[in-house]
């Protein structure tokens, strides 16, 4: 309720100040059998530093340089642990971010890009890099998922509310002959890049690093019966001025 | 100033709803400041800057939501930039990279250049969401409605009260011998659009109601400054 309260105040504040008001949301579908398992929609408020970071170093034309991660400075820190710093913005430049193993969109196989699953249950924080607990792992064996590449980037205009969305969407399959159980948490890795130099022969110069943006948590843990197929989609939001 | 009280008040409004739904909450402010040779001020104005145009939204989107800068068409739904002549520009990506914190990238002009960054105008011509340029852009130099146009200040940094802001300052001196009227500032953005291309795209464009008077002799110093609020 709260929260629906802040979201109608947010919508018309933004919209009478010319501000731009950012939302995710976050769904989580698991099916077998063509039955519906879990099915829950909800408001994400799990953007990490890292997501602030890079919209503040385009936003602002800021250099991502600071050797400490934290409160007042912008850098990245990357799925590893370690910072991600240059002496340029953060930014997805040069790649395509519509493309698979760009931007949000993990392509098949791959568990360190896109949306990832955990096993972990610790709690949502915003200086979260990673998952709390374990990955879950790609592959067809014993506790792991089968990750699918991600779906093709979906944008939707609502004209009515004035928002532009991009839909970020990924399946898993468990073909694992056994249940998973415990999964627990959910997070978009994004690569991003810092882009320093180009030339004319030698193309681009930058260094891409994979960074957590948002880490969900699932209410409570869930277990993945054998031959269930899971869908995330995070949809990220921005309300325009009339 | 019943009216800067009530943007305040919704500022504030906006700040506490983002910070309870953990969302990034973007603001910017306009300081103009015109001060003569003797160091009177003649006009000092602090505002809240509530224009942001197309361009700048759709950066923030394809920042935050990773959708590419690739519609080929210019409105509502559509993500893409428009350069400061007009024309649509389009791609796998649009933003700031390289240097951006010396002269000649990003928000940072060099002297007598008003391609981009912090750049005034003496046009009076309505706010738009789709402004992309200046209505009269103030030529550069000493002559007849003239200003010299000085390289952007080094950026300020700062973090108080989980606002991390960027300030973005320029000074432009009259030295054409009459007065001149100030009707519009605005923010240009060196975009990086290839390895080896960039073009100019307005941020923000705003305008000065009522215009403000640069004397003979007076300098103009512009700030914008350009926050981001972070949750606790």
């Amino acid at each position: 309720m709260i929260d629906y309260i802040a979201d109608k105040i947010a919508r018309k504040t933004a919209h009478n100040l010319h501000l731009p008001y950012i939302e995710a949301h976050l769904e989580v579908e698991m099916t077998r059998d063509g039955k519906s398992l879990l099915h829950k929609r909800q408001r994400s408020k799990s953007f990490v530093r890292n997501a602030y970071n890079v919209l503040f170093s385009q936003a602002s034309a800021s250099e991502a340089d600071d050797t400490t991660f934290g409160a007042g400075y912008v850098n990245v820190k990357t799925i590893t642990g370690t910072i991600g710093k240059r002496d340029t913005p953060v930014s997805w430049i040069p790649n395509d971010v519509s493309s698979l193993g760009n931007g949000f969109r993990g392509d098949e196989g791959i568990s360190t890009h896109g949306i990832v699953l955990g096993l972990g249950t610790g709690a949502e924080s915003f200086e979260d890099y990673y998952l709390s607990g374990a990955v879950i792992p790609n592959g067809n064996g014993s506790g792991q998922l089968n990750y699918n590449p991600t779906e093709a980037l979906t944008k939707v205009w609502s004209a009515g509310t004035r928002t532009l969305s991009n839909s970020i969407k990924r399946y898993f399959n468990n073909n694992s002959g056994g249940q998973i159980n415990g999964w627990g948490e959910i997070i978009l890795i994004g690569k991003v890049n810092f882009a320093y130099s180009y030339g004319t022969l030698s193309g681009w110069y930058y260094d891409a690093y994979s960074v957590v943006f948002s880490r969900d948590l699932l209410p409570s843990s869930v277990n993945i019966p054998d031959k269930a197929q899971i869908k995330i989609v995070y949809t990220i939001s921005l309300v325009y001025p009339s | 100033m019943i009216r800067q009280f009530i943007d305040e008040l919704q500022g504030w409004l906006l700040k506490k709803s983002s910070l309870q739904l953990h969302v990034p909450h973007i603001a910017m402010y306009l300081d103009l400041e015109v001060r003569m040779p003797e160091g009177d001020t003649t006009q000092h104005r602090h505002q809240r800057s509530k224009s942001f145009v197309r361009n700048a939204y759709n950066l923030f989107f394809h920042t935050i939501a990773g959708y590419p800068m690739n519609d080929g068409t210019w409105g509502d739904g559509y993500i893409n930039m428009k350069n400061t002549g007009g024309s649509l520009s389009s791609g796998s990506y649009r933003g700031f990279c390289f240097g951006v914190d010396s002269n000649g990238q990003g928000f940072l002009s060099p002297g007598s250049a008003n391609d981009f960054g912090i750049v005034v105008g003496t046009g009076t011509g309505a706010e738009s969401f789709d402004s992309y340029a200046l209505g009269t852009k103030i030529a550069i130099g000493n002559g007849t409605g003239q200003l010299y146009t000085l390289r952007s200040e080094d950026p300020v940094d700062s973090y108080i009260s989980l606002t991390k802001e960027r300030t973005l300052v320029r000074y432009f001196n009259n030295n054409s011998g009459s007065t001149i009227s100030l009707g519009e500032v605005g923010l240009i953005g060196r975009v990086i659009t290839g390895g080896d291309s960039s073009m100019y795209a307005l941020f923000s464009r705003d305008l000065v109601t009522p215009a403000i008077s640069i004397y003979d002799k007076a300098q103009l110093k512009v700030t914008y400054t350009i926050s981001l609020v972070y949750p606790s």
